[in-house]
């Protein structure tokens, strides 16, 4: 089953229950179609900006060519097809823009997909859902309120990715993303009396990686309990948000502060000053929460070990 | 020299995974040029323009390391899912003492040796346990 385009055009969220491969192969798609998008998306805004420009002075030359005999000359009327040619180019733009997806949402769930892949059985389905839509897409707004320095804010929030699976020793893995979006805004006037727009726009995300294991398979899991945040690594810019230990399952929160990205950010060229944080590398956030929770499961596993060489010995 | 059939070589031997050890659910497609282990596509690394499994890559990267002054992450362990832990998690699947687990592994509730004299004395009042094995 390959990506309905015509279905994700409209809907501009991703969701597949399929085995690894085949999942990955679709999100390698996605991919495919959205650098088309993107190249006509510069193209077409491209030619919208040369033409608007360029229809101005065609059109006045035209004008002043024309006269009451002759009618309007050619060159006004090329002037005039080349603005609406540029609206047109416009509206074509903003029609890629809408289908341009955030690269680094697609890439980090094809990533995760494949490093999971390893651990999970050929034909198993992975269950993932996708949503590329903006993160100030109208749906994901929830309310809006004002700060004391008088920053009018809009409330997004935005669970992008969902991801479920079952791996090869029986443990039922969900995972899932959601950003919390801020957009701010207010008019200051200073001292001299000049009023400026500000508006300034502030993100978080949260991870949460849920592991449901059966329970005669990690039998120390409750006793395991809160000591449990002993085996949690987590990355420089993310914090624990939440641990819960119990017999039968395993629930991790992390908060990212920061921006983050897929994959490995390429350094920044010294030359030219970066302002902010570096971002996080996503797939190691997401590798990092999945190797500590495992650590708190095989824990399990070895207790159970020395327990039976204990008993042996 | 063409490389044996694939029939011949059998399952994947190797046992690595990403977040646990199991057994390898492919076909093997080759063997492991260091231990001759039978090993599927996605269990062979590359190493001196040979194969070789996830076992003897990471033993002769922590080989390598030990001679150099740096430990660096190797090309592509981001995209490889048998490296990531022992590139990019400190101590995983390590719960030996000195470690955050230590003390978790002695039970407090657990039996030991100074359990077995009063247990042992319990049992004989209560001639629950036959201990003079001489008589039947």
């Amino acid at each position: 089953m390959a990506v309905d385009v015509e279905q994700f055009r409209k809907e501009r969220i991703y969701r597949a229950q399929a085995p690894c491969t085949q999942v990955s192969e679709e999100l390698q798609h996605l991919g495919d179609l959205d650098r088309v998008h993107e190249k006509k998306e510069l193209r077409t805004h491209s030619v919208g900006v040369l033409s608007m420009i360029g229809s101005l002075p065609v059109g006045f030359i035209g004008l002043a060519m024309s006269d009451e005999e002759s009618g309007p000359s050619l060159l006004l009327w090329m002037g005039v097809l080349m603005f609406f040619g540029g609206l047109v180019s416009f509206l074509m733009s903003k029609r890629y823009k809408r289908l341009n997806l955030e690269n680094r949402r697609y890439e980090l769930a094809s990533r995760v997909v494949g490093l999971l892949r390893a651990d999970m059985a050929p034909e198993e389905p992975v269950t993932l859902e996708l949503d590329l839509r903006e993160d100030s897409h109208p749906d994901k707004y929830q309310n809006e309120s004002r700060t004391p320095s008088g920053w009018k804010v809009r409330h997004y929030l935005d669970p992008w990715l969902s991801l479920q699976a079952r791996l090869l020793d029986g443990t039922h893995l969900r995972l899932e993303m959601t950003e919390r979006l801020q957009l701010r805004s207010r008019t200051k006037t200073n001292a001299r009396g000049k009023t400026k727009y500000q508006n300034k726009r502030l993100s978080d995300a949260f991870l949460r990686v849920r592991l449901r294991v059966k329970p005669e398979r990690y039998q120390h899991l409750g006793r395991i309990g809160s000591r449990a945040q002993g085996a949690v690594q987590v990355m420089t810019g993310t914090q624990l948000e939440d641990l819960t230990v119990e017999a039968d399952r395993v629930d991790m929160t992390l908060y990212l502060g920061n921006p983050w990205s897929a994959g490995n950010e390429p350094r920044p060229n010294p030359e030219t000053r970066s302002t902010g944080p570096t971002p996080l590398n996503g797939q190691r956030v997401v590798a990092t929460a999945l190797l500590s929770l495992y650590q708190i499961l095989n824990l399990s596993r070895a207790l159970d070990k020395k327990a039976v060489h204990s008993r042996a010995g | 020299m063409s490389p044996p059939p694939r029939e011949m070589l059998g399952p994947c031997q190797e046992k690595a995974g990403f977040l646990f050890a199991h057994d390898c659910p492919r076909p093997a497609t080759q063997r492991c040029a260091q231990c001759d282990k039978p090993i599927c596509a996605e269990h062979g690394h590359p190493w001196n323009g040979q194969q070789i499994c996830t076992g003897c890559f990471k033993a002769t990267r922590q080989e390598e390391a030990q001679a150099s002054k740096f430990r660096r992450a190797p090309e592509g362990v981001d995209d490889d899912p048998y490296l990531y832990s022992s590139y990019y998690y400190r101590g995983y699947g390590y719960y030996d003492h000195g470690y955050w687990g230590h003390d978790i592994l002695n039970d407090p509730n657990d039996f030991t040796e100074a359990d077995g004299l009063p247990l042992r004395q319990r049992a004989r009042d209560r001639r629950e346990f036959e201990e003079d094995m001489g008589g039947s």
